[in-house]
């Protein structure tokens, strides 16, 4: 399937609000999108005041893969250890609606024309939002490291938004992705470890408890908003059915019932417009927000980690110096390689504090900008559906 | 026109002018033929094949705009014509009705006792779906001047004399053998019935045999006859075996339903609520005797599947007749229909389940959250997050509640309509055995008639003359009383058609206005709901 979708600067954006006065010294989207078969290339437009950067404007072409090489960039580099980094955007999935596009066509001749008319247009214009949806996740992360004091002057980020030509970034092959899988193995089985480890700081005590809490009930939560949306969207799009029901029987009724049937059937064609929207405005509001919040949680939990990391590293360290000042061997090595665990835990404990309170900030900030604007647009439907149904009331009055 | 309404007995009101000149401008559109209409209603066979009532033109406003249609004229009854005509229509509108009505004297008897019918004085679309039955002349206590204008046999009376409620299901013994019983409830103006209301209890088995009855006496009539919900097995075992508390309620709940659209069904169907069986059950308090005819597995049960496959033999091998043109496009008409609301009955209760599955979905969606709340350290975004919780609650249950509205009022008239489609293939296919019937008949006649000049010829032969012609007289006998029930049949189909299109269009446009009124109930309940929660999300702040 192939689609163009333009995504203009949306309003479904959580743009990172994080104090920093020279937000607009790097201002980034993405001003087009193009979906060939299995890939999607995004067109990443920048605009620059910062003198690290060639152009003051410019445009370069960007697949998936290389925003995930991206992400890796800033994950395994330890300077930004302390620091929350954004999540990376998932991958764009088009299957299950290729897969149900199939399906429509399987079922072709089973349907009349305008059911199928009608389904086709429904599901193309849930590819559309998908796409937009996925553009947009691409967007907020670019947008969120622009935000950054510390990443937006990483280096290769600067790569990534300037560099005209293709950044190779081969997907991984089987070797790298098998040690990447044990990366995660061995992260997870150290968070094991390290979960009892004894923290005296009350902050990040009451941070991890929180953060490893509100990462699952939100995960649920997502999991809750995404079923409800499914369901709603299932309801609407029986109402072709209907619709297209009451039209059979509208026109084989020869009587003055046809007329009724007539505004019946129209009523359900609109109905459905109108639950499609309120349904993937709920998406769009809730379910994004919860899954974008879900996903940095877990970015915060990294960096929970990661500083956990550091301190068990910091008290082996300890020990090792106690017992190398005992045994009055190799001391200086011990006290050299202490004080920088001991600074590299320091500093990342210092950032932490700011991120996650900032994390704090940008949730809430978030949440109440989506919860508004789910609310103002589901007002708005309710309305609309209110005069819609209004109107086709006055209708059967001047029927009968 | 105006000069039926000087016929009428109903007070001159004020209206009285004003109908005048609607009167006169419809005047073109009404049939001359008026006042003069026999009872019989066969000339009103002949003028409409299409069950176009001859007269009751009267109704003015609506003439215009059904004139358009063909066959809409005769549909002329479900406009009630407006406010104004109110008092003075309960007569005329009586008339409009079309279809059948033989005893319309009785109207103004029915007019005086129902004089507060003002509800037909709505915009609506339908004329009071239930029809109040025609009682037949001799019961009538009316006056006759009013009769003559009554008289096409297409009319219907539309005003609601009789009405039936179907209540308190109630478990009669325990296990296997228990069953349930509902308390019905009757409250009549017809003079026909003893007392103005009454009530009796009944068992399902005691519906089923009431059907029963009744088809066996209407249906060589040519009566379209409605028919009760189906007998579920399964699920009434489940009933029965179930203790007290555990009652599937929504099952007892739809059948009680069932039952009572039923029985206002048959209360409307001017034929069938002078049957004496059917007055008899409504009326008579002591328990009837039971229906062993209607068991699953009893003799009955299994004659009655036998016959409907020879049925659906002879639907299968006889041949159409002459003069099937209307009933040939009917018949296609009914099929079809048939089909057509089997596919959207099948759709509505897909949509049924989807709902529901969406229901919960909204549930699980608010316990979620709640938990969110729970943990969420910041205290507003906490409290607006319950907020969310709760607006996904409410939005839940009127949305359930909606789904139970929309499958009463379309659902359950959907599934009604196609049962009582299948009633008329059944009259139709009366109607083709009994032509058979004839056919048949003709053709041993002619057989017996070949037979007597052969022995005619034969010296032999003389003696068993007179047998043969003892014989052919018979046949002849036979013969004629077919064509005779041949005909009628025909005639009391074609009304029954025409009452049961009326009653079909009445019903669909009462229930579609009902359900978009609902439809606009729900979304008004949204709206509330959200707009409540508009300040909730904005006390959020840093």
């Amino acid at each position: 399937m192939e689609a163009t979708g333009n995504t203009e600067a949306a309003s479904n954006k959580p743009r990172a609000d994080t104090v920093d006065l020279n937000e607009n010294d790097l201002q980034i989207d993405i001003s087009d999108a193009l979906s060939e078969k299995d890939k999607v290339k995004f067109t990443v437009h920048t605009k620059t005041k910062l003198p690290a950067f060639q152009e003051s404007e410019f445009n370069v072409s960007r697949q998936h893969e290389e925003f995930i090489w991206l992400h890796d960039r800033f994950n395994e580099n330890e300077e930004y250890a302390g620091l929350i980094i954004p999540p990376a955007p998932p991958r764009p999935d088009f299957d299950s609606s290729r897969a149900k596009l199939q399906k429509l066509s399987d079922s072709e001749s089973i349907l009349t024309k305008e059911e199928y008319d009608k389904m086709k247009q429904e599901l193309e214009a849930e590819y559309l939002a998908m796409f937009k949806k996925t553009v947009s996740m691409h967007e907020v992360f670019l947008q969120r490291l622009a935000a950054h004091p510390i990443l937006r002057s990483d280096n290769n980020f600067r790569v990534f938004l300037e560099y005209k030509e293709d950044l190779s970034v081969r997907g991984k092959n089987a070797k790298e992705q098998i040690s990447g899988f044990f990366k995660t193995l061995t992260k997870t089985a150290d968070e094991v470890l390290l979960a009892n480890q004894k923290e005296n700081d009350e902050f990040f005590e009451r941070q991890k408890q929180f953060l490893l809490t509100y990462n699952t009930k939100i995960k649920d939560a997502t999991t809750a908003a995404d079923k409800s949306t499914r369901a709603h969207k299932t309801v609407a799009d029986t109402y072709i059915k209907l619709s297209s029901g009451f039209n059979t029987l509208a026109t084989s009724d020869k009587t003055d019932l046809s007329r009724y049937l007539l505004l019946v059937a129209d009523f359900f064609e609109k109905a459905r417009k109108l639950e499609s929207r309120v349904q993937s405005d709920m998406d769009l509001k809730l379910s994004d927000t919860l899954r974008y919040y879900m996903r940095d949680s877990k970015a915060a939990l990294d960096l929970m980690y990661r500083r956990s990391r550091c301190l068990a590293d910091f008290e082996t360290a300890n020990k090792n110096l106690d017992r190398a000042r005992l045994k009055n061997k190799e001391v200086q090595q011990a006290e050299t390689a202490q004080q920088n665990v001991k600074q590299k835990f320091e500093t990342i404990s210092e950032k932490a504090k700011d991120e996650l309170n900032d994390f704090k900030t940008r949730r809430v900030q978030m949440f109440r900008k989506n919860l508004i604007e789910l609310t103002e647009l589901q007002v708005k439907h309710a309305k609309a559906q209110i005069q819609m149904i209004k109107g086709v009331l006055q209708q059967t009055e001047t029927l009968s | 026109m105006s000069n039926d309404r000087e016929h009428r007995q109903s007070p001159p009101d004020f209206a009285d002018e004003d109908t005048k000149d609607d009167d006169q401008m419809f005047k073109s559109a009404a049939l001359p033929v008026t006042d003069d209409i026999p009872l019989s209603g066969e000339d009103d066979d002949d003028d409409n094949p299409f069950g176009e009532p001859s007269v009751q033109k009267k109704i003015p406003t609506y003439i215009n705009e059904l004139s358009t249609n063909n066959e809409t004229p005769s549909d002329v009854p479900p406009v009630t014509p407006n406010v104004v005509l109110e008092p003075q229509l309960s007569t005329p509108v009586k008339q409009d009705n079309e279809l059948s009505s033989r005893g319309s004297s009785v109207s103004s008897s029915e007019i005086s006792t129902s004089a507060t019918q003002p509800v037909q004085s709505t915009a609506s679309l339908e004329s009071q779906s239930s029809t109040s039955a025609q009682v037949s002349k001799p019961i009538a206590s009316g006056t006759t001047g009013i009769t003559t204008n009554m008289k096409p046999t297409q009319k219907r009376s539309d005003e609601h004399n009789i009405e039936i409620a179907v209540s308190d299901p109630t478990k009669v013994g325990e296990g296997m053998s228990s069953y349930m019983t509902y308390r019905i409830t009757t409250k009549t103006s017809l003079a026909m019935f003893k007392k103005n209301e009454f009530s009796v209890n009944r068992r399902f088995s005691d519906f089923l045999g009431l059907h029963d009855k009744l088809v066996h006496k209407h249906l060589p009539l040519g009566v379209i006859i409605p028919s009760p919900p189906e007998k579920d097995t399964l699920v009434m075992a489940k009933v029965k075996i179930s203790k007290e508390e555990a009652i599937p309620t929504d099952f007892i709940d739809r059948r009680r339903s069932q039952l009572e659209r039923y029985l206002n069904r048959l209360a409307r169907h001017e034929k069938l609520v002078q049957d004496p069986d059917f007055r008899e059950f409504i009326e008579m308090p002591t328990e009837l005797p039971k229906s062993t005819s209607t068991q699953a597995f009893s003799s009955a049960g299994v004659l009655r599947a036998l016959t409907n496959i020879s049925q659906q033999v002879t639907k299968l091998t006889t041949k159409t007749s002459e003069q099937d043109q209307w009933f040939d496009e009917k018949h296609t008409f009914i099929v079809d229909l048939h089909t057509n609301l089997k596919h959207l009955y099948n759709h509505f209760n897909t949509l049924f389940n989807q709902r529901k599955e969406s229901a919960q979905a909204l549930k699980s969606l608010s316990t979620s959250l709640n938990h969110l709340a729970t943990i969420e350290e910041h205290t507003l975004l906490s409290s607006a997050l319950i907020e969310l919780a709760n607006v996904q609650d409410k939005i839940e249950q009127i949305n359930i509640d909606h789904s139970i509205k929309e499958y009463t009022i379309i659902s359950e008239l959907i599934k009604e309509y196609i049962s009582l489609l299948d009633m008329v293939q059944l009259a139709f296919q009366e109607r083709i055995k009994i032509h058979q019937q004839w056919l048949n008949a003709e053709d041993t006649l002619r057989k017996k008639r070949e037979t007597k000049t052969k022995l005619e010829q034969t010296p032999k032969g003389a003696d068993k003359l007179p047998q043969v012609e003892m014989e052919i007289n018979e046949w002849e006998g036979k013969v004629t009383r077919n064509k005779e029930d041949f005909e009628r049949i025909s005639i009391s189909i074609r009304e029954e058609l025409d009452v049961f299109e009326q009653t079909r269009i009445d019903d669909f446009k009462k229930a579609i206005e009902i359900y978009l009124k609902q439809l606009l109930e729900q979304q008004e309940k949204i709206l509330e709901i959200w707009e409540m929660y508009l300040p909730e999300a904005n006390k959020i702040n840093i």
